[in-house]
């Protein structure tokens, strides 16, 4: 039997992170951008115990400051994205409010780490959630484009193509051809 | 990235392109190292060998001697120990029926042989990039899927 | 905001304002009432204390008289004496007042009135004791001192009067004290509790009265945002009179926002202008007259009417109001209604026209289910809460029903199966059913049912699944299942009718036998003993032993019998002669089967003593004649239809064959001499062996399969023949007869056909094998080719001679143009009829996607591309755009030059008998699709010829192009079941047409 099912990846990693800090008797808080906050902090055996156990769950802790921001600024896009409100604000302007520095700093910290742009990134993840709700939902494009605050079906469809390098539409065919192959490789 | 060594394999039977793509990788400005294998058998016993490092990213071309590409795709696909990596196709053929073939088969991405040494560098570095994004964001692996 | 409540609450406290002005009213007189009392009283005591002192006067008055000095004085002669006549002036004044101030008290005039007299009696003493002045004062003598006891006795009455009226004022004054302390308290209380009454009144009141007036202020506010936000124009108007006091026109006094959202006029500006420039449509229709009327009979009018603003049709309900000095107007601008109500009559025309159809098919289909025997019905599913089907609800069911259950449809229609055919649940029938409507197989079941006339009837039913529920069709098939139970009660019959048979037999000269096929034994019946001239059951039958019976020229035809009655069952031998006992040669016909008998395999049959009949030929002669007449209608056909019949004689040489097909062998009829021999010379050495197997076939088994073979004829030509025939026992021999027909024409064409379908096939595989080596074996070196000359380009470009590089340029051309050429033709050959990509599409949007892609060409050349509506149609998304961008981009590329191109798109529907262009058209409708260029276009007789692969009307040099790009066009169209040509002439622009169907 095949089945599939549909999570929410934030609930699913911060209830794996509670379930984890919980057996370390300590008293902490979990911020919104994958932001862990330990009053008193672990020793070093506590945090290694901690770091290996998060790790069979793909979660690390992340050293460096460069990383930490760059991961804050991914944290940062995520929300952007998921949350509708902020659709209408700046991205330079919100990512230099939320983590206090300036775009600046943030865009060539960011390059530096990923080799990709800020701005790159963010059509990424647009069309990465794009795929993400083609696969999911049963959202049409029209849908789709206006939840991740695009102008138009075509502008969407351009960034898409321009991106994957497949039409939406090829995409979709593709994917669910994909399930049906995986359910039976066979035909 | 700064602090790895981005492992890629590339499986492709034509010493020319062997060459053309090594020097276009030399170029790119990420630090790489690069095994070359001549036909799909070579890469399938190296990886299958015990104790060495996996590459990050495999290039595949499809037309090989031996053991041609999409075998290769199906076999690392369905070994548990190899079905997490990122193999990008390398291929001359465009042709509608090899992409959707390879793409159902597991293909992250498809990438048509350019006939241009600039173009071949820059879709080798956006093929290095969207799989360091994959390995590093929070993006979606099961729809990893880009055709370049 | 409930108005009458303002207005009926303010009544109310104008009324009770009413009655605090009367409480006041009256408490001001009660007042007035008590003040006046209490000043009476007070004049009453006032009054009560003059009386007191008049009388204390009159009593000093008289206590004077009492006095000796006053009488002395009086007495005193000698001086001017006045003091009498004072005296008695006094007494005289004093009573006066007294009578005065007594007026009104009645005892007191009585007391008074004997004083007046006591007064003069007094005075009159007095008088005399005046006169008799003192003639001595030492000698008061005795009628001096009578009259002063006198005197005195007066004075004493007088005072008597005095304290009787004194004590009478005191008593007064008593009572008068009693009625003031009475009123002293009563007065002030009184007035004090009304007065404060009074001022709760008022106050109430005030307060109810400013509130009402704010409600007011806050109802007007109300109404004043009403006026603004309704969507209806309200305005009023007051009229406008002339000398005569006619009115000739209304001003407008007020207009709301609406007149400007509907009739687009400023109500600040239309304000103060009369209603005749404003709305100058309202003079025309007699709405002036309306208005009038409204106005001067102070009635309510409505009125619909129609107008034009801001040019548009709007349709407005009016309704005129008298209001105060003028009319109110409210008009609602009711288009949309109107609107509605004509879509709504065009639906309802739609709807009944739909009606009428539905009642047709309704019809049709009632009269269907009318004329068939069968029981329709046709359930809806009824699910529990888990989604199982637990019962079905009938939707419809015919007339037929109503002879089995006794139930009319009418009735039980939309009732459950549960409640109507309960016994379903009792069988299998109800799983059959949700079986059914859950995997969508039909089935079939027969089942029983006791009908209303107590009959059990059987059906057979068949149910298919329709939406969520079956259609169930019922036959009757009683009478079928009776015949089988007839069967069995016709076997028993039949073993009766046996031992009728035997007696049956001996009078027909017919015997019947058993024959086992294991061993040869065999019982035959008592008649066929008979016929072979022997007592029944005289002696023990088998195969061998019955031989000797069989007449000696017939044996081998028994052996013949023998064998193949035992290989197969049955035997193309049907008769031979036995020789009885008694010597007589007998003519034995036989017709039998192979049955299992008690496990063994054995033939059954009659024979029959046909000698009688043998004898008797004139019925064949007869049959003769008329078979010949048959004969020679058939000839004539045969020549028609290119048909030879034969007969053959199974098993020898001996063939007839018809007229005609001597003639199909190319001789005269009876050319040759007939025989299966000579036959064989014609039949093509090739076919020969299948032709002899075909033969043996026929031989042995009896069997005849349609065969072909060719046959050369007389004049060496090959023809086909088509061989068919059947097994006839005639003379008592089998002979075959049977037809063979020149096939060589269709021949031809199916060979034709298999031979260009193969070219298709091949041609096709070849393509195949070209897509392949294109997309890949011919790429790979023009693409490493590129690839080095890129690296050329950027590494080694230096390092060339100029010559070196001019070469090199051309390479790096040839090469691209390779590239394009190869894939032109890649997309070309991929272009195939599979039509599982087909999708709706909306040519515009393709259109805008070539545009977008050819953007640059556009804008360098500065060419203008109008288009039509185009329309959404099935096909392949890219292949259109392909067909698009190749015909666009052509339009563009052979433009004239210095010449801005100029491309017109223009669409059609058309019928497909519209077209006269001739392609085989499997729609009814197609798009016509025009595109016109104003480019050098190209003489007609090319027209065909663009659109092969390949083929260049230019030199490479003036054009670019690889060739193959129309020829792409016409296969996309063509996949798409369409259709493309061209008109051109050379200079004058082209025009590429293309349908594709609707």
């Amino acid at each position: 039997m095949t089945f599939f099912v549909k999570y929410d990846f934030d609930l699913a990693c911060k209830t794996l992170l509670r379930e984890h800090l919980d057996a370390f008797d300590v008293s902490y808080s979990l911020g919104s951008l994958g932001e862990v906050k330990i009053k008193g902090g672990l020793s070093e055996e506590q945090r290694n115990s901690l770091a290996t156990s998060l790790k069979r769950y793909g979660i690390e802790i992340l050293d460096g400051q460069k990383i930490t921001l760059v991961e804050r600024i991914k944290n940062a896009i995520d929300e952007l994205l998921k949350d509708k409100d902020l659709k209408s604000i700046k991205v330079s302007t919100y990512l230099s409010d939320t983590l206090h520095y300036s775009y600046a700093h943030l865009s060539s910290v960011f390059s530096e780490s990923t080799y990709t742009s800020i701005e790159n990134y963010i059509i990424l993840r647009k069309v990465d959630l794009a795929k993400e709700l083609i696969c999911n939902t049963d959202l049409t494009l029209t849908e789709i484009a206006f939840r991740l605050n695009y102008s138009s079906v075509a502008h969407l469809s351009g960034q898409f193509k321009k991106t994957t390098g497949l039409t939406p539409s090829s995409f979709q065919r593709i994917m669910s051809k994909k399930i049906k192959h995986t359910v039976n490789p066979k035909t | 990235m700064d602090t790895q060594l981005l492992n890629i394999a590339l499986a492709d039977d034509d010493e020319d392109d062997r060459m053309l793509f090594s020097e276009a990788i030399d170029e790119i400005g990420i630090r790489t190292k690069l095994s070359l294998f001549k036909h799909g058998q070579e890469l399938m016993d190296y990886l299958t060998l015990p104790n060495i490092v996996l590459p990050n990213l495999i290039f595949l071309d499809l037309n090989m001697p031996i053991k041609n590409g999409l075998q290769c795709l199906k076999e690392i696909r369905e070994n548990p120990d190899l079905k997490d990596l990122c193999i990008a196709i390398y291929s001359t053929s465009s042709s509608e029926k090899d992409v959707e073939e390879t793409f159902l088969n597991g293909a992250n991405i498809y990438l048509n042989k350019p006939n241009n040494f600039v173009k071949l560098q820059a879709s080798v570095e956006r093929v290095l990039q969207l799989n360091w994004q994959y390995h590093t964001s929070n993006l979606n692996k099961d729809t990893f899927l880009f055709r370049i | 905001m409930d108005f009458k409540r303002i207005y009926s609450s303010s009544k109310t406290y104008i009324a009770l304002l009413f009655v605090a002005f009367v409480i006041i009213l009256f408490t001001a007189s009660m007042a007035y009432y008590q003040i006046m009392r209490m000043q009476n009283l007070a004049e009453k005591v006032a009054h009560t204390l003059q009386v007191n002192n008049a009388i204390s006067e009159l009593s000093t008055h008289s206590t004077l008289a009492e006095s000796e000095e006053f009488r002395a004085q009086i007495q005193n002669k000698d001086e001017n004496n006045t003091v009498f006549d004072d005296y008695v002036k006094d007494g005289e004044t004093i009573l006066n007042t007294l009578e005065d101030l007594t007026q009104g008290n009645a005892s007191q005039q009585i007391r008074l009135a004997p004083m007046e007299a006591l007064l003069d009696t007094l005075h009159d003493e007095l008088q005399t004791l005046a006169e008799h002045p003192k003639e001595s004062i030492t000698s008061v003598n005795a009628s001096e001192k009578a009259k002063k006891s006198d005197i005195n006795f007066t004075l004493y009455r007088i005072r008597n009067i005095r304290n009787q009226m004194l004590a009478e004022e005191r008593l007064s004054i008593k009572k008068t004290r009693e009625e003031y302390d009475a009123n002293k308290y009563l007065a002030p209380f009184t007035s004090l509790l009304l007065a404060f009454f009074a001022l709760i009144v008022f106050i109430l009141a005030f307060l109810k009265i400013y509130r009402n007036k704010l409600r007011i202020r806050q109802s007007e506010n109300f109404l004043r945002s009403v006026l603004a936000t309704t969507d209806n124009i309200i305005n009023y108007y007051e009229p406008i009179y002339d000398k005569q006091k006619d009115i000739i026109d209304f001003e407008i006094i007020f207009a709301n926002e609406c007149n400007r959202s509907y009739l687009g006029l400023d109500p600040n500006e239309i304000m103060g202008k009369p209603v005749s420039e404003v709305f100058p449509f309202l003079m025309l229709n007699g709405e002036f007259q309306k208005l009038v009327e409204c106005f001067q009979q102070r009635k309510k009018i409505s009125l619909d009417r129609e107008i034009f603003a801001k040019g548009e049709k709007l349709w407005f309900k009016s309704l005129l109001t008298p209001l105060a000095e003028g009319i109110m107007v409210t008009a609602r601008n009711s288009t949309a209604e109107e609107k509605a109500k004509e879509e709504q009559l065009l639906l309802n025309q739609r709807l009944e026209q739909q009606n009428l159809k539905l009642l047709d098919h309704r019809a049709f289909l009632n009269n269907i289910f009318r004329s068939i025997p069968h029981v329709i019905m046709n359930f809806e599913s009824i699910r529990d809460k888990s989604d199982k089907i637990v019962d079905f609800k009938i939707l419809f069911i015919n007339d037929k029903i109503s002879p089995i259950t006794g139930d009319l449809p009418e009735e039980i229609t939309s009732k459950n199966i549960s409640e109507i055919f309960p016994t379903v649940f009792e069988s299998e029938i109800f799983g059959y059913l949700r079986n059914v409507v859950e995997t969508g197989e039909p089935t079939s079941y027969e089942v029983p049912y006791t009908a209303i006339d107590g009959n059990e009837k059987w059906f057979s039913a068949r149910a298919i699944k329709l939406g969520d529920g079956i259609t169930l069709t019922t036959r009757e098939i009683t009478e079928e299942k009776e015949k089988t139970n007839q069967l069995v009660q016709l076997n028993t019959q039949l073993e009766t009718q046996n031992s009728i048979f035997a007696d049956a037999e001996n009078v027909a000269n017919i015997g019947s036998y058993i024959w086992y096929l294991d061993n040869g034994e065999a019982t035959i019946s008592d008649n066929f003993y008979r016929i072979l001239g022997y007592e029944p059951n005289s002696f023990t039958v088998t195969f061998d032993s019955y031989r000797k019976f069989v007449h000696p020229d017939d044996l081998s035809t028994y052996n013949l019998l023998g064998e193949e009655t035992i290989e197969h069952g049955k035997s193309k031998v049907s008769g031979y002669r036995i020789v009885t006992k008694q010597g007589d040669v007998k003519h034995i016909e036989l017709n039998g089967r192979a049955l299992i008998r008690h496990g063994r395999k054995a033939s059954v049959g009659v024979i029959v003593d046909v000698t009688e009949e043998k004898q008797n030929s004139d019925r064949v002669i007869q049959l003769n004649q008329e078979l010949s007449i048959q004969n020679s209608i058939l000839t004539d056909a045969e020549r028609i239809a290119k048909i030879g019949s034969f007969v053959w004689y199974v098993g020898t040489d001996e063939i007839e064959i018809s007229d005609n097909f001597y003639r199909m062998l190319g001789y005269e009829p009876k050319g040759f001499e007939a025989s299966l021999e000579q036959f064989a010379e014609f039949v093509h050495p090739d076919d020969l062996k299948t032709y002899e197997h075909s033969i043996q076939k026929s031989t042995n088994d009896l069997i005849v399969e349609e065969h072909r073979y060719r046959v050369i004829s007389k004049s060496g030509e090959i023809k086909h023949l088509k061989v068919n025939g059947q097994f006839i026992h005639k003379d008592n021999r089998q002979i075959m007869s049977g037809v063979a027909q020149d096939i060589s024409l269709s021949i031809a064409a199916e060979e034709k056909l298999r031979a260009s379908n193969m070219e298709l096939q091949h041609s096709n595989a070849e393509l195949e094998s070209f897509n392949r080596v294109a997309s890949h074996d011919l790429q790979e070196p023009l693409r490493k080719t590129q690839m080095f000359i890129s690296r050329i380009e950027s590494t080694e470009i230096d390092n060339l001679s100029d010559k070196g590089r001019v070469y090199f340029k051309k390479v790096v051309n040839a090469a691209s143009r390779m590239q394009s050429l190869v894939m032109n033709l890649l997309t070309y050959s991929r272009i195939d009829s599979k039509h599982e990509d087909f999708e709706l599409i909306d040519l515009n949007e393709v259109l805008e996607k070539v545009k977008e892609d050819l953007s640059s060409t556009i804008e360098n050349t500065g060419a203008i591309i109008k288009s039509e509506d185009l329309p959404r149609l099935g096909g392949v998304s890219y292949q259109l755009e392909q067909l698009l961008n190749n015909l666009i981009s052509n339009a563009l590329k052979y433009k004239v030059a210095d010449v801005k191109p100029s491309i017109t798109i223009q669409a059609e529907k058309v019928h497909s008998k519209q077209i006269p262009e001739n392609f085989f058209k499997r729609a009814n409708n197609y798009y016509k699709i025009t595109i016109i260029d104003n480019g050098i276009g190209f003489s007609t007789e090319h027209s065909d010829k663009i659109f092969e692969v390949f083929q260049r009307l230019h030199q490479k040099s003036e054009y670019s192009g690889t060739g193959i790009g129309l020829a792409i066009c016409k296969k996309i169209v063509e996949n798409h079941h369409g259709f493309i040509y061209a008109t051109s002439e050379l200079g004058k622009g082209s025009a590429f047409i293309f349908y594709l169907p609707a």
